[in-house]
């Protein structure tokens, strides 16, 4: 997948899809947003995955991908350069939104290409976090950001 | 006697219009075969390709290789990717103003009928040879619908409708068209059967893999280890 300064190569079983977010927004001006899947992604989503997680199975894992503007990268949240790579202790059952029996999520803010990022990962069964930590990491592993 | 005469030549001329009349239309049904590929290359290894109005080719063989991921622009204005491999896959290559693919398209509306495991992606021509507007007309609410020439052309699709079935393994299991759904899911189910048969192989087929697979270790007939019992 290839869209203006950003590439994925998506890993065996997931959908992924990208779009711009809303330029009328502050702060936002069309900046990148991608959510990644190893369900069918549903046409309405939130976006951190608010009506995905719901249709999550245990062994699933969906990930987004948000992109904030770039002067945020001057900020301490996004001081950490680079994509994340993911580990299973990373997953906290009290990272969701809206928590879900099971269901755990993590959060990592970074800055790639003078651009910032949040990446933010739900996995379907927090006890399989050893198994969701892999797959996040290949689907991390396919991204480059320009 | 001259009346006679008139008459033969006469008679002679009609015959000469009535044969070339009849090689005429003979000629006609020789182009008509020939354009449908039968006569001449008959005797050819391969397919012959027949054309039926409104029905896609079969496409030609060639670079049968399947990509490992598909991806197009959504009519929500997406880019999305979908992996080919962990799951089975029909991709439908449709367009909107093709009339055949009407049938497709309200048979997608409501939860068709899917090989078990299997699930359903409609590929069409990108923004430049498609209509937007047209297609989300015809958009069904649970089937991704992606605009990808690109994809069209990994499949080398040779017009619509047009059917792969890619199995969870990344191959490409049958391919085809048809005027139904029903059409198009009958002929998928016959070329899974034929793949799973293909990959198990017949008894000879079976042998000789596996003499060659021992071969390729170092056990040759007369090798000890064929002969000691446990």
């Amino acid at each position: 997948m290839r869209v203006v300064g950003f590439q994925l190569a998506v890993p065996a079983g997931w959908q992924a899809a990208a779009r711009r977010q809303p330029s009328e927004v502050p702060g936002r001006h069309g900046n990148l947003v991608v959510h990644a899947a190893t369900i069918a992604l549903p046409s309405s989503r939130g976006d951190f995955g608010s009506d995905v997680a719901p249709l999550l199975g245990p062994d699933d894992v969906f990930c987004s991908l948000f992109e904030y503007d770039p002067s945020s990268t001057r900020e301490v949240l996004f001081a950490a350069k680079g994509l994340p790579v993911v580990r299973p202790s990373d997953f906290q059952v009290g990272a969701l939104q809206r928590s879900r029996p099971g269901q755990s999520g993590a959060q990592f803010f970074f800055n790639e290409a003078d651009r910032a990022w949040c990446l933010f990962a739900v996995l379907g069964g927090h006890s399989r976090r050893q198994a969701g930590a892999v797959r996040v990491n290949a689907l991390v592993r396919g991204m480059r950001i320009e | 006697m001259t009346a006679v005469v008139v008459a033969l030549g006469v008679a002679v001329l009609m015959l000469a219009v009535l044969v070339a009349g009849l090689l005429r239309s003979h000629a006609e049904i020789l182009k008509a075969l020939h354009e449908l590929g039968a006569g001449l290359e008959l005797d050819k290894a391969g397919p012959v390709p027949v054309t039926i109005d409104g029905v896609a080719a079969p496409r030609r063989s060639g670079d049968l290789s399947v990509p490992d991921a598909i991806s197009g622009e959504t009519l929500d204005g997406e880019v999305m990717a979908l992996s080919l491999m962990g799951q089975d896959t029909m991709i439908a290559f449709l367009s909107s103003g093709c009339s055949t693919c009407q049938e497709f398209w309200t048979a997608f509306q409501h939860d068709p009928p899917l090989p078990p495991g299997a699930r359903l992606v409609v590929v069409t021509r990108g923004a430049d040879d498609e209509s937007p507007s047209a297609l989300e007309q015809r958009r069904p609410p649970a089937v991704p619908v992606l605009m990808s020439d690109e994809t069209w052309e990994a499949f080398g699709v040779p017009g619509s409708p047009y059917f792969v079935y890619v199995d969870s393994a990344g191959r490409l299991v049958g391919e085809g068209s048809g005027a139904s759904w029903q059409q198009v899911l009958d002929l998928m189910a016959q070329s899974r059967a034929d793949a799973v048969a293909r990959l198990r192989g017949s008894g000879s087929v079976r042998e000789g893999r596996d003499d060659t697979a021992l071969r390729d270790a170092g056990i040759e007939p007369d090798h000890p280890s064929l002969w000691e019992s446990a």
